[in-house]
């Protein structure tokens, strides 16, 4: 049975305004991206992180200038790490602890597993930020993960239980903005059927022509036909979480499906969506979340802020 | 009513097929096929009445690995031998499905790598060789359950008693008691299954749990090996039949657990036996754990490269692609029967021998003067200083033959640098010109013009079209099979980007010429950039292939389309291994094992490692993207100094500088310039 997450509580935090949250920890991932600094900056909370992540290939003197925890590349198992050096002696059995993450910035793997983290380690009810870009430096030519993909596989606290009692398995693909992503993911997956979920409404108006234009030109790795593509919002995590429930459940219970894999390649909003979807229905199932690794991300990809979204997940 | 039943069975039919005539090759990968799918577009190969138990040969006791190219049809030929498809294949079969097992000598347990998501088996704070007990006893269980599985099908045909016993033994061999309710196969598979799925569990929970909780209840290959020969020794209808495990797409297993499958292999029982799919630069190491031993090919198992082999067939591989064509196009044809050559007859071709009037359309009736190739022709004589440059252009010309032209041109730069005077030159080369298109030099030797008309039409072809702006086509179903080098997929790839732009241009594929020169021009091109884009690593080492690959198409580029080429269709080179640097040789191996470049046999080998020279061809399904020819013919020697530029991904400023080199050194000239010769 599907779920609906779109009673969750999502908010519109005013770029000019003050916000009256204040969280005990707020983290977020440093780039190159003035809307990742200025919620930085903008957010109240008495203890602030910043990841460093090393896909970014910040030189010393990009980095902040109150340092930050360095996060080696392709392996979101560092937030482990994260969490024992950083956030375990604040967070740990802390009741009603107030956690913020401000995904705009991470990288999805280590997004998705601090998530779980989080959530394993009991924290429940938690913040997610994702401050959307006024648009993107190169529009549908923007590019975000480096071109070289060092492997497709699953995310650690991701992986489902195998079952080879279908004949098929099936591949939901976040489709992005970056074509060589899909293709990737497709062709790892490439004996899997297809479905594309597209970001509609997108962040701005021209966005979504951009991402159905790339998503095509990776046709030839999808296979898909016109009937098995879908669309949840760009910027919304749970109206994304609902279509993704949506459509795992139809699967199911068409059935002789043998393993879902799931590659949220869109924005950070829907791979948070995958992830509350994943962590609040799929855990122990056939069903994972896979993604393209790749050792580098551009620093800076877009222009401008235009809203903040503040979603609060609970479990 | 039982009518109109029937008359909407047979629309839906007609539906379906409709919409798969529409594209008869828009499935082009084995594993977007179902069983049914697979059975149905089957075709014996490679020659048309060759079983096609010889490629796989399950009921022989060796291990066997099939590796190839993506597309060279590993996964078909697996699953074909798969138990699902010898049901199949068996149903219409009296005498049962047992019987047939038995009549066919084999039992095919397939399982596909990728379903065991390898990768989280490893890290997560575990150490390697916890990971290592771990992952065998997974796969232990994960062949035990497929094989048993497939023993269920055939349980109605076998004694109770004889299934009981069965289950009973194969219980015991695990080291700690299974505790079984019933000695029923469905408890076993119960059993089994729930086993797996804590292994499932404690795997991926143990990266925030910090530990697995893992009991291993069997040593390696107790249950692989030993639940076979339990079912040929309780279960006498298949005492004589070997139980093949088909395991499909080994490189996305890591090493480590390829060790497991190599120790498998080598530690093999009766039986059992393996065919192992994987692509070719899938196998990672032939390490075992029994003793740091290593397998060897034709020791412990024998290596069979598919596309190499459909290669080297030229004449199997082309009979075997026409059968697979017509059989898609015969299903898509509403059970038409397609000729043998209708396919063939589809394809407009254009006539390419040197009297084709194609050649005349393109230089647009210029009068030989104008045309490009005698205005550049002009500028040469010019820089070299030679006099009469119209008295030499004029006879030359031949207003109605612009190829003939070309070819005594080429004469003309090939002769006048040993020493022959000009004008002379030019006169006796007219002389052979004429001789020539009247046939009348036949049985002589000695004509330049002749023979460089039968060495290089398609090179002076492919420049004629260069100078003229003209599209360079490879055309017709044979130069498609060609392009496809031995990989069946690619040959569908191409027929499907064809049949999409005939489809959309409104043409019918089914009538003589029916797919017009645009569409399969179009087809094509999309199929060479999609091998090209599709084909390589992911990865840095992808973006090395490419860059390689760009390099050494621009070598034959430069050459193809110079005054002077070093060869005739060059596609191909040599090279001596000893001679490159590390970094070089590494990339060269991926882009042979990416199927970029196809070592060719012939070249040669010397027991001294340090003379080691191999040939190796540019895939032909890249050429289209450089307007290179696809077939095979010179080769070029590549020096120490341009194979490293090259193939090392950071030398862009020396291959630069090479490449200017080359290319002057393929400009006429009336001396040799120094270092011109590679």
């Amino acid at each position: 049975m599907s779920q609906d997450y779109t009673h969750l509580y999502r908010e519109e935090l005013r770029v000019d305004e003050d916000w009256s949250d204040k969280w005990d920890i707020f983290v977020s991932a440093f780039n190159g991206s003035d809307r990742v600094r200025r919620v930085f900056d903008k957010a109240k909370a008495d203890k602030k992180f910043w990841i460093i992540h090393e896909e970014y290939r910040f030189d010393d003197h990009e980095l902040p200038q109150a340092g930050g925890f360095v996060c080696e590349a392709l392996n979101e198992e560092e937030m482990l790490r994260f969490w024992e050096s950083e956030l375990s002696a604040s967070c740990f059995g802390v009741q009603g602890i107030t956690v913020c993450l401000d995904a705009t910035g991470f990288m999805r793997p280590q997004l998705m597993f601090l998530i779980k983290l989080l959530y394993a380690k009991g924290i429940r009810k938690f913040d997610v930020l994702y401050s959307e870009p006024q648009y993107y430096l190169d529009k549908d030519r923007t590019t975000f993960a480096g071109s070289h993909v060092d492997s497709v596989r699953q995310v650690a606290g991701f992986e489902g239980i195998s079952d080879d009692t279908g004949s098929r398995d099936l591949l939901l693909i976040g489709a992005g903005y970056e074509t060589h992503l899909i293709s990737e993911v497709a062709e790892d997956k490439e004996e899997s059927r297809k479905i594309v979920l597209l970001g509609l409404p997108s962040l701005r108006p021209d966005m979504y022509q951009q991402n159905a234009w790339r998503a095509w030109q990776a046709s030839d790795a999808i296979s898909v036909e016109e009937s098995e593509r879908y669309f949840a919002p760009a910027a919304d995590v749970f109206a994304t979480a609902t279509v993704v429930s949506e459509l795992v459940d139809r699967e199911q219970k068409r059935g002789n499906v043998r393993h879902i894999y799931m590659a949220p390649l869109s924005t950070k909003a829907q791979a948070i969506g995958f992830a509350l979807c994943f962590l609040s229905e799929f855990q122990g199932a056939n069903i994972s979340i896979i993604y393209p690794f790749t050792q580098t991300y551009e620093k800076e990809t877009s222009a401008g802020l235009a809203r903040i979204w503040k979603h609060t997940l609970e479990f | 009513m039982e009518t109109h039943f029937q008359a909407i069975r047979e629309g839906q039919l007609k539906m379906e097929t409709k919409s798969i005539a529409a594209n008869p090759f828009s499935i082009t990968k084995a594993d977007d096929y179902n069983d049914r799918q697979i059975q149905q577009f089957w075709v014996d190969g490679p020659a048309a009445d060759e079983p096609v138990q010889s490629v796989v040969q399950p009921k022989t006791a060796m291990p066997k690995y099939l590796l190839g190219a993506k597309g060279s049809g590993k996964t078909h030929l697996l699953r074909f031998h798969s138990f699902p498809l010898q049901k199949i294949r068996l149903e219409k079969r009296q005498g049962g499905l047992l019987s047939g097992v038995k009549e066919e000598g084999y039992l095919g347990i397939y399982i596909r790598c990728g379903g065991l998501n390898a990768g989280r088996f490893a890290g997560k704070r575990q150490p390697e060789d916890r990971w290592e007990g771990v992952f065998a006893y997974y796969l232990e269980l994960w062949l035990t359950r497929h094989l048993l599985q497939v023993v269920q099908e055939l349980e109605p045909e076998l004694e109770k008693d004889d299934v009981e016993r069965f289950v009973r033994e194969a219980a015991s061999l695990f080291d700690v008691s299974l505790q079984l309710d019933a000695f029923s196969l469905h408890t076993l598979i119960a059993a089994i299954e729930s086993e797996r799925r804590h292994l499932d569990v404690e795997v991926n929970n143990c990266v925030l749990s910090g530990s697995m909780n893992v009991q291993i209840k069997v040593a390696p290959g107790r249950l692989v090996f030993g639940i076979p020969k339990c079912l040929v020794e309780r279960c006498p209808a298949l005492r004589e039949v070997t139980v093949v495990y088909l395991i499909d797409e080994l490189e996305n297993l890591s090493k480590y657990q390829q060790r497991i499958i190599n120790s498998l292999v080598r530690d093999r029982e009766l039986p059992t036996t393996f065919r192992i799919g994987a692509r070719l630069y899938g196998i990672k190491t032939l390490e075992t754990f029994s003793s740091e031993e290593e397998n060897l090919p034709d020791s412990e198992f024998v290596r069979v490269v598919l596309d190499e082999e459909m290669r080297r067939a030229t004449k199997r591989y082309d009979a075997f692609a026409r059968s697979m064509l017509r059989k898609r196009l015969s299903e898509a044809a509403f059970g038409m029967t397609v000729e043998v050559d209708s396919l063939q007859r589809a394809f407009s071709v254009q006539d390419e021998t040197w009297s084709s009037e194609v050649y005349l359309r393109m230089v647009k009736g210029e009068v030989s003067r104008e045309r490009t190739h005698f205005r550049r022709f002009r500028q040469k004589l010019r820089r070299a200083g030679i006099q009469d440059e119209d008295g030499i252009c004029e006879a030359l010309a031949q207003f109605e033959y612009p190829l003939i032209e070309k070819a005594s041109i080429l004469a003309f730069y090939r002769r006048v640098r040993r020493g022959d005077e000009p004008k002379a030159l030019a006169e006796d080369i007219r002389e052979q010109a004429e001789q020539f298109m009247k046939g009348a030099d036949k049985g002589r030797r000695g004509n330049r013009v002749r023979s460089i008309i039968e060495h290089n039409r398609t090179d002076l072809s492919a420049q004629l079209c260069r100078e003229n702006r003209s599209r360079q086509y490879y055309l017709g179903l044979k130069t498609f099979i060609i392009m496809s080098g031995g990989l069946p997929r690619v040959l569908l790839t191409i027929m499907r980007s064809i049949f999409e732009w005939a489809i959309y241009n409104g043409e019918d594929p089914m009538q003589q010429d029916g797919i017009s020169i645009d569409s399969q021009y179009r087809g094509v091109m999309e199929a060479t950039e999609w091998f090209f884009s599709s084909m390589r690593k992911s990865g840095r080492e992808g973006a090395a292939i490419q860059v390689a690959t760009e390099r050494l198409a621009q070598i034959f580029r430069e050459s193809r389309f110079s005054d002077l080429p070093i060869e005739c269709s060059l596609n191909t080179f040599s090279i001596s291994l000893h001679q490159l640097s590390e970094e070089a040789r590494y990339v060269l191996d991926l882009c042979e094992q990416r199927s970029f470049i196809n070592e060719v046999s012939g070249g040669q080998k010397h027991r001294n490692s340090k003379e080691v020279q191999l040939k190796y061809q540019l895939h032909p399904m890249l050429c289209p993207r450089w307007q290179l020819p696809i077939g095979r013919r010179g080769a070029m020697v590549l020096s120490s100094e341009l194979g490293n530029a090259v193939f090392e991904p950071g030398k862009q400023d020396v291959f630069a500088e090479e490449l200017k080199q080359f290319r002057r050194a393929r400009r006429f000239a009336l001396k040799p310039r120094e270092g011109e010769l590679f």
